[in-house]
């Protein structure tokens, strides 16, 4: 069982880095040539952007699989944030590069499913039920995130990416009492809001994301990801 | 035997499941917002034409200028061929808009637009540009050649308002239009031949114009085929104007910042949606806040080399008022019906009441437009690249 725990991280920890190396790839050609192959990548506004975007993910998922299979072995919440990030990612991307992202799609969502398997149903519902405000805090920095790539002039698309990246930031430190980290939060995602007020979905968003905070604050059993149930994996017995 | 649930555990459940609810909901806003480039309206390739139109010195770059021209639909009907001391001007028989326009009229007013502004830059250049209408007999395509000889450089007004020049279907202030600036409009007619300006200033005469483009709006809208025609041209959603770079989009609207944000998320809207919304804004906002009409007159409506001369004349005066502050909207329901009915060989009740209203024998509405002082400035439309359009 514990064996088969370990080749199943291997495996998930390959195809990861080997989609994530494809869509590395796929944002470069993207960014640099995306234009002049519309018919491969979407046909995009922005294909620069986008293609820097994808890079980003993809260099995240490559992260994260190169973890994998590390010592010490991952904790069954590490796991079900990769699952569920490797997922993202490859929904995410599906958007950014057109075809191109066909095959190193395929893999990341099986590297997904297979990390699933290595975490087990059961570990990966608990850790999810667990982290259910959290996920919902990640979720909106990335559609805060994602607005901001589309943005223009650059001063929102940066306000954007400050935001998302600390509501997700925010989403990974909150604790019970940590109410420093929603006041960050608010702060941080206000200039975005602002300064897009008239799409309605970004001020509603920094509420949503503050009442969450706070809710998230006051919540005891919000654990950290890193910190929660670890499988009893017994690196010494295996090879 | 059951596990008893705590009250506490009920709301805390009410609380996840009500969160999840409305983030699920932003979450779909969020991508309607990515996808539907809200934050980018008027950025990316679609619109580069605008930004970069004076970047070019060659008379490539005075096709640059061209193509930021009024056009019927944004349907940029043009093809370029640029020789060292000439740019022949075609006509793009594809880009037409089916019953809309049966006769031509508009796809001509648009080349003749696109004509004015290539002298304009090519007389920037240096060169006095010299204009050929329908130059070969044989090609009923072949719309003009612009004859180029070494000149002296002139810089204009105009030529610099092209860039600026949009458009505007949003609401005009009650600020009247003076008869001074009308007259400034007036006097762009210089060099054209066969072509004048009626302008409609007085209530009576606005409201009965007015009441006459609704109707023509109606008639439209019931005549399926028009309808369709001109739902054909109506890019929805950005993946459709980043891929064909034309026609008419949600940005051009003249909409406020939040009802645009709120059409652009929301789903793409039906013909039947879209006609009644525009029946609702030409009554309730076009008609209503338009300061003074002008119509653009000529003997024969049906002659192309007329219609592209009201083209020219149409787009000076365009640029004249965008010079002098101005917003523009061209209204050509009723002469898209006047046509519509020549086609089928029926009479149009139109064609009698724009007459008796322009009350000039012998004189024609060739083309409709609405002026005054715009509440909100007009957003870019999308253009095709010089590279798509020069052979």
């Amino acid at each position: 069982m514990i064996r088969s725990r370990l080749q199943l991280l291997t495996v998930s920890g390959r195809l990861g880095a080997i989609g994530a190396s494809f869509g590395i790839a796929a944002g470069i050609a993207q960014a640099s040539i995306g234009s002049h192959i519309p018919s491969w990548t979407g046909n995009k506004a922005h294909p620069a952007a986008l293609g820097l975007l994808t890079i980003s993910l993809s260099v995240s998922v490559f992260v994260a699989a190169r973890t994998l299979h590390a010592a010490p072995p991952p904790s069954n919440e590490t796991l079900t944030a990769t699952t569920v990030w490797f997922a993202v990612v490859a929904f995410v991307c599906s958007t950014t590069v057109g075809k191109l992202w066909a095959i190193p799609g395929v893999l990341v969502l099986a590297a997904a499913g297979v990390t699933l398997m290595a975490c087990g149903w059961h570990h990966f519902r608990t850790a999810v039920a667990n982290n259910w405000l959290r996920g919902l805090l990640f979720t909106l920095g990335a559609f805060d995130l994602l607005m901001a790539v589309s943005a223009a002039p650059s001063i929102t698309v940066a306000a954007g990416l400050v935001a998302g990246g600390v509501v997700i930031a925010a989403a990974v430190l909150v604790q019970p009492g940590r109410k420093t980290t929603v006041s960050l939060l608010v702060v941080a995602s206000l200039p975005f809001a602002i300064l897009t007020w008239w799409t309605i979905v970004t001020p509603l968003l920094t509420a949503v994301a503050f009442v969450i905070g706070v809710a998230a604050t006051r919540t005891r059993n919000v654990t950290r990801v890193d910190a929660g149930i670890v499988a009893p994996l017994d690196v010494h017995s295996v090879r | 035997m059951h596990e008893r649930i705590s009250r506490r555990t009920v709301l805390r459940r009410i609380g996840l499941g009500t969160a999840t609810v409305v983030v699920a909901g932003i979450g779909v806003g969020g991508y309607r917002v990515f996808d539907n480039g809200v934050l980018d309206a008027g950025d990316g390739r679609a619109y580069d034409a605008w930004a970069t139109w004076r970047d070019d010195p060659t008379l490539l770059g005075a096709v640059a200028a061209a193509i930021l021209a009024a056009n019927p639909h944004n349907t940029q009907p043009w093809i370029f061929h640029v020789s060292a001391h000439s740019i022949e001007l075609f006509s793009d028989p594809a880009r037409r808009t089916g019953t809309l326009d049966p006769l031509d009229r508009e796809h001509h007013i648009g080349l003749g637009c696109a004509l004015e502004n290539l002298v304009l830059a090519a007389n920037v250049r240096g060169y006095k540009a010299t204009v050929q209408m329908m130059p070969d007999a044989a090609d009923a395509t072949h719309v003009a050649t612009v004859n180029l000889a070494s000149g002296s450089t002139a810089v204009s007004d105009l030529h610099d308002a092209i860039g600026h020049r949009h458009s505007n279907r949003g609401p005009y202030t009650a600020t009247a239009v003076t008869a001074d600036v009308l007259t400034t409009l007036e006097s762009v007619l210089v060099g054209l031949d066969g072509v004048g300006v009626r302008w409609l200033t007085t209530p009576l005469d606005r409201t009965t114009l007015g009441a006459m483009i609704i109707d023509a709006t109606q008639a439209i809208i019931d005549d399926e085929q028009q309808s369709k025609d001109s739902f054909g041209w109506f890019r929805n959603n950005r993946d459709d104007i980043d891929t064909h770079m034309d026609g008419l989009t949600l940005d051009v609207q003249g909409l406020s910042p939040i009802v645009l944000s709120a059409a652009k998320i929301l789903p793409a809207t039906t013909r039947a949606a879209g006609d009644a919304f525009w029946l609702d804004q030409t009554r309730t906002v076009h008609t209503t806040t338009a300061a003074v009409y002008g119509i653009i007159t000529v003997a024969d409506t049906s002659d192309p080399v007329q219609q592209l001369t009201g083209g020219r004349l149409l787009q000076r005066v365009h640029l004249a008022a965008t010079v002098a502050g101005l917003g523009l909207q061209h209204m050509n329901q009723i002469t898209e019906r006047i046509d519509r009915g020549t086609s089928l060989a029926q009479l149009s009740k139109f064609a009698a009441g724009m007459d008796a209203l322009l009350a000039q024998p012998g004189r024609h509405a060739l083309s409709t437009f609405r002026i005054g002082h715009p509440v909100r400035s007009g957003r870019l439309s999308p253009r095709r690249p010089v590279s798509d359009v020069t052979r």
